[in-house]
């Protein structure tokens, strides 16, 4: 049914970017949650209308959903378009500025971060943001340095993938 | 037959991350400038480090959207789609039919009164809607209020106009909000006169209600 087609796109865009968007809405809004909800509620809805934004890699559908909250959030595009019954497709084409850029490819890491294994996550948790050496992460989890080296050759590889097929490039 | 360098085929992770001891990565510095592979591997990872460095803690210690996102995010959607497609079905009938110029439709909260007659219920249906025919030039034009009570979440119901000679033009389909009402104003190629009578149909072609000139 067509209905449930259409309940499954927004389902999907939840779970894909509901988490991004909070987080990134929340930093726009000041923590003001009430608003933070509204500006993710109002970017999803305008996704779901323009589904084919989503039709493109990650990293594009992002930019795309980062810039409209952002719109949504600063210069109150909600109210111009909420007038009107039947919206419009304006896909956002003011660049991103560099906080947002900064966010996004951050937020797309983050995913990137938890696609790999528990394993590798956790040992990229400790050696790069809790600077663990290989000595004390291998002390930390109970396995041999050498197993901790060779951990991290292949999360890092995982990763890199992740981050590729997310249109994410070094 | 045995080869030196794999004691250090796995270090380039480590390396570009930072977490070699100090002998280890001397040893691998020694090492990459005799060894292209190693040398490779850790060009090849050598970005990595600055993305990871734009992930912040709130992004992996995720603090989650409110519970109530998806549900508001999801009643929203439905109600988006029901617009569309009331908008798209007055278009699709104009075009097949050619009965049908103009469909303007607003859902309304219920209340206030519309001008026109009240349709006639065929049953004891949760649904109550108000009509009137007027002339037009070259064709008629049909308005129609129709509230909705019914407690059962949604209903999907259509305008039918039956002509003199017993033949059918569907007007209008449009989903029925509970506590809401649907008006809409349908200019039709039909006159006055040869309109027999309007109905409202549920989707699977039960009548509910019946107005007559």
């Amino acid at each position: 049914m067509k209905e449930a087609a259409e309940d499954q796109l927004m389902r999907a865009l939840h779970d894909d970017h509901a988490a991004a968007l909070w987080s990134y809405a929340l930093k726009l809004t000041s923590g003001d949650r009430a608003h933070a909800e509204d500006v993710v509620q109002e970017t999803l809805l305008r996704a779901w209308r323009h589904p084919r934004v989503l039709d493109q890699s990650q990293r594009s559908a992002r930019a795309w959903l980062f810039t409209v909250a952002r719109r949504i959030a600063i210069d109150g595009w909600r109210s111009a378009a909420a007038r009107s019954e039947v919206t419009t497709g304006e896909p956002p084409e003011i660049p991103l500025p560099d906080d947002t850029e900064r966010a996004l490819q951050g937020w797309l890491v983050a995913d990137a971060l938890g696609e790999l294994t528990e394993a590798h996550r956790e040992v990229l948790l400790l050696c790069f943001f809790q600077g663990y050496s290989v000595a004390d992460a291998a002390t930390r989890l109970g396995i041999a340095p050498g197993t901790v080296k060779s951990r991290t050759h292949y999360a890092l590889r995982a990763l890199r993938l992740a981050l590729e097929e997310k249109g994410v490039t070094q | 037959m045995s080869r030196p360098d794999d004691t250090f085929s796995t270090f380039d992770a480590a390396y570009v991350l930072g977490a070699l001891s100090p002998e280890d990565r001397g040893a691998f510095e020694h090492h990459l400038k005799e060894c292209d592979a190693c040398a490779r591997a850790v060009q090849d990872l050598a970005g990595l480090p600055g993305l990871l460095s734009h992930v912040t803690p709130e992004m992996v210690d995720v603090d989650s959207p409110p519970a109530e996102l998806l549900p508001t995010a999801l009643t929203r959607a439905r109600r988006a789609r029901r617009r569309r497609t009331f908008t798209t079905l007055g278009t699709a009938t104009a075009a097949i039919a050619a009965a049908v110029a103009v469909v303007i439709a607003v859902l309304v909260p219920s209340g206030g009164t519309v001008p026109g007659t009240a349709m006639t219920p065929l049953g004891s249906y949760p649904v109550q809607a108000v009509a009137a025919v007027a002339p037009l030039s070259g064709g008629s034009r049909v308005d129609m209020s129709c509230s909705y009570e019914g407690s059962s979440g949604n209903a999907d119901y259509q305008l039918v106009a039956v002509r003199r000679d017993g033949t059918e033009a569907r007007l209008a389909s449009w989903w029925a909000d509970p506590g809401r009402t649907a008006k809409m104003s349908i200019d039709t190629a039909l006159l006055p006169g040869e309109i027999q009578a309007l109905e409202i149909r549920t989707t699977d072609g039960m009548t509910v209600l019946r107005w007559s000139p």
